[in-house]
């Protein structure tokens, strides 16, 4: 659940900055999108390269890789099917169909590789940095609140969430070991299930406020975002080269 | 020794009328050891709470150095570490060592003396090789230990765990036991609350046992009467009265051994 999979990978690329990766992808986002065939193989090649290079796991991809060619299923037959001529499918709309499962592939690939490479609080330190700055010393000093740490509600949120599920998974396994199922599932039956998981998860929720606050919670906690480097510039430049020739390629 | 928490006729009453506390009246020094003991409900935990200010009094007052607990809420996050039982609920960083580092974060220090402290806390807690882990993948031992690291990385003056043996083996049980000798060692309050007394006791300074949210005993350890134990729904942990001990050679009976 938790999209922020960071494992300690010994590669240079856990330590580039957050800001400059998050750029770079972007950058490749929509370089991907308008780039042609070739262009495009020569990204994928990049992304397969960089992340055995790098020794980025390949493995867990395959599920959700699998959802790209549903969306590129549901790209041709949008485009191919009843084409108005009496037929029943255009074979002909196949290959832009390809073309955009392609891109996708690409942007997945990118996208998994700052994923794996990056911490979220190092993210969220950039965000709270940011929201700081924006709001100013007077802001700061008036507003008490988790809502200007958007850093640490990122954490929250990506901490929250898979306990959530947890919970769900420990009810329901809980209601399978006494018998839930295998009748047909009654709503009467279901409703204490919620009730349990609902309850679980805002006692949990309870509990993180509470021991945020006792581990004496400040929004003007001390941020540590990292320094750019000379790694970063050349990811910058390799991003904006990337921009420049997907503006070329839309020309 | 200097006063560090006063409790003053201290009562909690729940909103359907149950009491939780019961006119409590007990002051902890600075440096003591103390174990907090009951049967289950007996309101052990809750008087931990009053003493970290995230429960109310219904009457009476918790004094933490001599003011109100409640009103003293800053120098109480610095001073007092608090442990809860559920320890998955109270990890709050992506990775174990961002986890420890989220207290001191909090005590707006340089970035230095942060990664300093984790640092020292990861190595008291023997998970400095498991800085980068997620907390997720710890097991219950370790998340135990990450709790406590995370309490100690604020250099508090005071430490209290709440149930801090509870489903662990002997081995992380060990660990927890000598966590809290080196605490008492540096000088730091320590407050235990627990049950399972066998485990903890020998090194306690003071036990204080409460049945049904009354104060029933606070004195030294050996002090305590073996029938007290029993009395209030405690394991003796004295030599020859803890009930469970195996016996060498030949098993003759299931039946728990009588004092």
């Amino acid at each position: 659940m938790n999209p922020f999979a960071f494992e300690p990978l010994d590669s240079p690329l856990a330590r580039v900055s957050a800001v400059s990766k998050g750029f770079l992808l972007i950058c490749v986002s929509t370089a991907a999108m308008s780039f042609g065939l070739l262009p495009l193989l020569a990204l994928l090649t990049a992304s397969a390269v960089a992340m055995a290079t790098l020794r980025l796991p390949f493995k867990e991809m395959g599920k959700p890789a699998i959802a790209i060619g549903y969306l590129a299923l549901f790209s041709a037959i949008a485009r191919g099917i009843f084409p108005g001529d009496g037929r029943f499918f255009d074979a002909a709309s196949l290959p832009a169909s390809a073309l955009y499962g392609l891109r996708l592939l690409i942007v997945f690939f990118f996208a998994r590789i700052y994923y794996v490479s990056t911490k979220a609080s190092e993210l969220g330190d950039y965000l709270s940095l940011a929201a700081r700055k924006v709001a100013g010393s007077k802001a700061r000093a008036s507003s008490a609140t988790i809502l200007a740490d958007p850093g640490m509600l990122l954490s929250l949120s990506l901490l929250f969430l898979p306990r959530v599920f947890d919970n769900y998974r420990k009810v329901r396994d809980a209601a399978d070991l006494r018998a839930y199922g295998i009748r047909r599932r009654r709503m009467a039956n279901t409703l204490p299930m919620l009730q349990t998981f609902i309850f679980m998860s805002i006692k949990g929720a309870l509990v993180a406020a509470r021991a945020m606050e006792l581990r004496g919670y400040s929004e003007a906690r001390t941020l540590n975002p990292a320094r750019l480097s000379r790694i970063d510039a050349v990811v910058f430049i390799a991003g904006t080269i990337l921009l420049v020739l997907a503006g070329l390629a839309i020309k | 020794m200097p006063e560090l928490f006063r409790a003053e006729g201290l009562s909690h009453k729940f909103r359907d009328g149950s009491e939780g506390l019961k006119n409590i009246n007990l002051r902890i020094d600075d440096h003591e050891f103390i174990v907090i003991a009951g049967r289950n409900g007996s309101g052990k935990t809750l008087l931990a709470r009053h003493f970290v200010g995230i429960s109310a009094p219904t009457a009476g007052s918790v004094f933490f150095r001599g003011i109100d607990a409640r009103r003293n809420l800053k120098e109480l996050r610095k001073s007092v570490g608090f442990v809860f039982q559920d320890t998955d609920s109270q990890i709050l960083g992506q990775t174990v060592a961002e986890d420890v580092a989220f207290g001191p974060s909090n005590l707006r220090l340089s970035p230095a003396e942060i990664h300093e402290r984790t640092k020292e806390a990861l190595v008291e807690a023997k998970l400095e090789n498991a800085s980068d882990r997620r907390p997720e993948s710890l097991s219950g031992g370790e998340k135990r230990r990450l709790a406590i690291a995370g309490v100690l990385a604020m250099r508090p003056d005071c430490v209290i765990l709440d149930e801090p043996f509870a489903n662990l083996d002997f081995e992380s049980v060990q660990d927890i036991v000598r966590i809290c000798r080196d605490l008492k060692k540096s000088g730091v309050t320590l407050i235990i609350v627990t049950h399972e007394l066998e485990k903890i006791l020998l090194l306690a300074d003071r036990l204080v046992i409460l049945d049904g949210g009354q104060l029933c005993f606070s004195g030294q350890p050996s002090s305590a009467d073996p029938d007290l134990f029993s009395l209030h729904g405690l394991a003796c942990p004295y030599d020859g009265f803890f009930p469970w001990t195996f016996p060498r050679g030949e098993l003759t009976s299931m039946e728990p051994r009588q004092p």
